[in-house]
């Protein structure tokens, strides 16, 4: 077993790290949506939009899966809007292109997505399809060698700001469920789209996308007609799998600058919050042995929380990189799931231990703790638990394929 | 970084296992709840065998992730036994620089050997401890005190008790024969069936040799036990894994309302918050074992490991004893032997606040050093 990073580990965190400090923009909106593209654009200078592409695609080999967590633990820390790198629809549409998009739909979105010309959106929810996405009902139909499409998307993130849309339709009429669907890249300038914002309660935008006579020439079809079923499984379970191989590994030593994880780890953003607690109750002269006691079990208790989920992170990582080197990373790992629920529980024991300040939102406010963070968090914590898939679908998911229970959904 | 086993551990665990399967089931571990002894000395013998005793010694070449991993897996076959406690004590001798048995041990007696350390009251530390070591009338040392949740102290032979030096009350390990006069140990018939025993010291001679190492030995040795019982920590987590796979088997088998249990979603709900809370405790203890291993400062990762591992095996064997519905109710189910010892980790692995206080202890430390180094900066 081998808790250490290596000497390269611990010098790419500490690069990410710096790069971070010193170009994270100041006094950002904590939504996860915010989008700040001069940042975004020093991300796409360093190659850090593309840490997972394969190197046909990249020009050079991907960060491993461990490199990758240690990117997203320095960044996490930092506090900035995650929409840059993770939570992006452009990530998942870039990885649905690299395996089932024409060379021509590579040259047209992989170059730009790469230098972070333009980001991505996708739009395969509807009104009345959410979880069970099959029963999803907009329309394409054939005309010469268009498509035309017509439907209603929703929770289509960036889909205001972005340029590809993946828009998921059935062009079998007479089909049902998962048969009859095909996937199409749309450019969202086009006539016949129209975007409308849903104000978030978290904070930010996200968008419902009306589609009326959208015109698509049939060279923008994703895979095979009808097969889009296998598209969108790769897009939204692309993040499962992996065969359950167990490599033995030679026992990890500290030495030779290899150093324990746990003097390097910082547990993302939440491993910040738990800093920032602790640095805010010492500083208002609250100790842990007097009537601070109950408050710093509580941080204590969540400590041991994120340093698990930690452990578990990198665990997985590691155990990626074995199974399936490099391919991308998948996000319907236990760590996933446990992060979500993670979240909610950070922001509820900071508000706790903070009181009535924890509610204050800016970051100017003299008398705001951790720069209005909690407050944030506090209102993103329901988003956390149903953005990408609900806990309870990412949980049948796990218990299928990772406990071996039956289908239940 | 890795976070899986080696090769040798690979193996390790693999011999272990054909041993256990040849010579342990269930139904023995369950037929020892009613026995008085409460263990099986022809297995411990056949685990001595193994070496495993030797393994604790630093010498060995094995470390404390690789005797987890030989628990862990005498924990999943529910193997109820002194083994950890006489595991803990061999580390402690070894610490004291005494590895060597300090008296001749007939040839079948298995030479179990255990630490006393816990005295009556709320909670146990180090710092509270009273059981005093003072000159006798006739010259050499007498012992007098009370040691309480002494574990397996009817099966050993030699007790390693913490007490205080007279005249300057100095913390001092001191190897103390099972039978010697003055000795009186009395079971604890306790709620998880678990053996443990109160001791007590009244006069027990003793010689100067008894006392192993000075103070600074008996405090490093303080901390070698408090760390080494991490071990118990493994057995729980193999003990976890058990009782989980029973109930997945259960889940994917039982059918009622023409389904298997398993399709129902709020049984996966819980069964699959239960799996994820024990890898975390799993994650965790091989962490916290491989930090000690390393001969770094283990307390927090110790600390995190032991409440999570406490908090943890309780809510996976209540857990998987709830999805059985009722069959695993009675003493006849093999998951009772599991769900029972959840109620020992109060003793075994500590008072949860202890390890609150610890963790935030640490934290608080760092923030006053950051705070103090941004005021400096």
């Amino acid at each position: 077993m081998d808790f250490t990073f290596t000497p390269e580990e611990i010098a790419w965190r500490h690069e990410v790290r710096g790069f971070l400090e010193e170009h994270s923009p100041a006094d950002a909106p904590y939504e996860e949506m915010h989008h700040d593209w001069d940042f975004y654009r020093k991300l796409a200078g360093r190659g850090w939009l593309t840490l997972d592409w394969p190197e046909q695609f990249r020009g050079s080999p991907p960060a491993t899966k461990v490199e990758h967590a240690i990117f997203l633990d320095e960044y996490g820390y930092s506090w900035t809007s995650f929409g840059h790198v993770l939570l992006s629809a452009t990530t998942l549409v870039a990885h649905t292109i690299m395996k089932f998009g024409s060379p021509e739909q590579q040259e047209l979105l992989l170059p730009g997505i790469a230098k972070g010309e333009f980001v991505c959106a996708q739009g395969f929810s509807e009104p009345d399809a959410g979880s069970d996405i099959a029963s999803l009902r907009t329309r394409a139909e054939r005309d010469g060698d268009h498509y035309v499409l017509n439907g209603a998307k929703v929770w289509s993130s960036s889909a205001h700001y972005a340029k590809w849309y993946l828009v998921a339709a059935r062009t079998d009429p007479d089909s049902t469920r998962h048969r009859g669907l095909s996937v199409f890249l749309v450019d969202l300038e086009q006539p016949g789209i129209e975007i409308r914002p849903l104000h978030l309660v978290a904070g930010g935008r996200n968008n419902a996308v009306w589609l009326d006579n959208v015109r698509v020439h049939e060279s923008m079809l994703v895979g095979t007609e009808g097969e889009g079923w296998v598209v969108m499984q790769n897009l939204l379970a692309e993040e499962h799998g992996g065969e359950n191989v167990v490599v033995p590994e030679a026992a990890g030593r500290v030495g030779s600058g290899r150093e324990p994880i746990r003097d390097h780890v910082r547990g993302g953003e939440l491993g910040r919050v738990i800093d920032e607690l602790a640095r805010y109750l010492t500083a208002h002269g609250i100790d842990p042995e007097g009537r601070g006691r109950p408050l710093w079990h509580r941080l204590a208790r969540l400590r041991q929380q994120v340093m698990q989920w930690q452990l578990r992170v990198f665990h997985e990582a590691s155990l990626a990189d074995r199974r399936y080197p490099g391919e991308p990373m998948r996000y319907m790992e236990c760590g996933f799931v446990a992060h979500r629920e993670l979240f909610g529980e950070v922001a509820a024991a900071a508000r706790d231990i903070l009181g009535p300040d924890a509610l204050r939102e800016r970051v100017a406010d003299g008398f705001a703790p951790l720069r209005g963070r909690i407050a944030w968090m506090l209102r993103a914590a329901p988003v956390m638990t149903v953005a990408g898939g609900t806990q309870e679908v990412a949980k049948n998911v796990l218990a299928r394929h990772q406990l071996g229970l039956p289908k239940s959904y | 970084m890795a976070l899986q086993l080696t090769e040798e551990q690979v193996e390790l665990r693999a011999g272990i296992r054909r041993l256990l399967e040849r010579n342990w089931t269930r139904a023995q571990a369950r037929a020892l709840v009613e026995d008085p002894l409460g263990f099986s000395p022809g297995l411990y013998r056949r685990l001595l065998d193994a070496q495993l005793r030797e393994m604790a010694v630093p010498e060995a070449g094995a470390d404390l992730v690789d005797l987890a991993v030989v628990v862990e897996e005498l924990g999943y076959h529910a193997v109820v036994s002194p083994l950890v406690d006489d595991l803990v004590a061999q580390r402690v001798l070894a610490e004291l620089g005494a590895s060597e048995p300090a008296g001749p041990v007939a040839p079948d007696a298995l030479g179990i050997t255990v630490c006393a350390t816990r005295e009556p009251g709320f909670h146990s530390s180090t710092e509270r401890i009273t059981a005093r070591l003072s000159p006798a009338d006739g010259g050499g040392l007498r012992l007098d005190g009370t040691k309480v949740f002494v574990p397996w102290a009817h099966a050993a032979e030699r007790f390693l008790v913490w007490a205080r030096l007279a005249p300057t009350d100095e913390l001092r390990v001191v190897a103390v024969p099972a039978g010697a006069p003055g000795v009186e140990i009395t079971p604890v018939v306790n709620a998880a069936a678990d053996r443990w025993c109160d001791v007590r010291f009244d006069g027990v001679a003793l010689d100067a040799g008894a006392v192993l190492g000075d103070a600074d030995a008996a405090a490093a040795a303080a901390r070698v036990h408090d760390a080494w019982l991490l071990l118990h920590c493994a057995d729980r987590v193999g003990g976890a894994q058990a009782a989980v796979d029973m109930t997945l088997d259960h889940l994917r088998t039982r059918e009622q309302y023409g389904k298997p249990l398993g399709a129902f979603q709020a049984l996966q709900y819980r069964m699959l918050d239960l799996v994820m809370a024990l890898d975390h405790a799993r994650l965790l203890t091989y962490h916290a074992a491989w930090v000690v291993a390393q001969g770094l400062d283990a307390d927090r990762e110790v600390a995190m490991a032991k409440g999570a591992v406490s908090a943890t095996y309780a809510d996976v064997t209540d857990g998987c004893t709830h999805l059985h519905g009722a069959y695993a109710l009675i003493h006849e189910h093999d998951l009772s032997v599991y769900f029972q010892r959840s109620l020992g980790s109060i003793v075994t692995l500590g008072h949860p606040d202890d390890w609150l206080d610890l963790l935030a202890r640490d934290l608080h430390r760092r923030a006053v050093d950051e705070l103090a180094a941004a005021g400096e900066g």
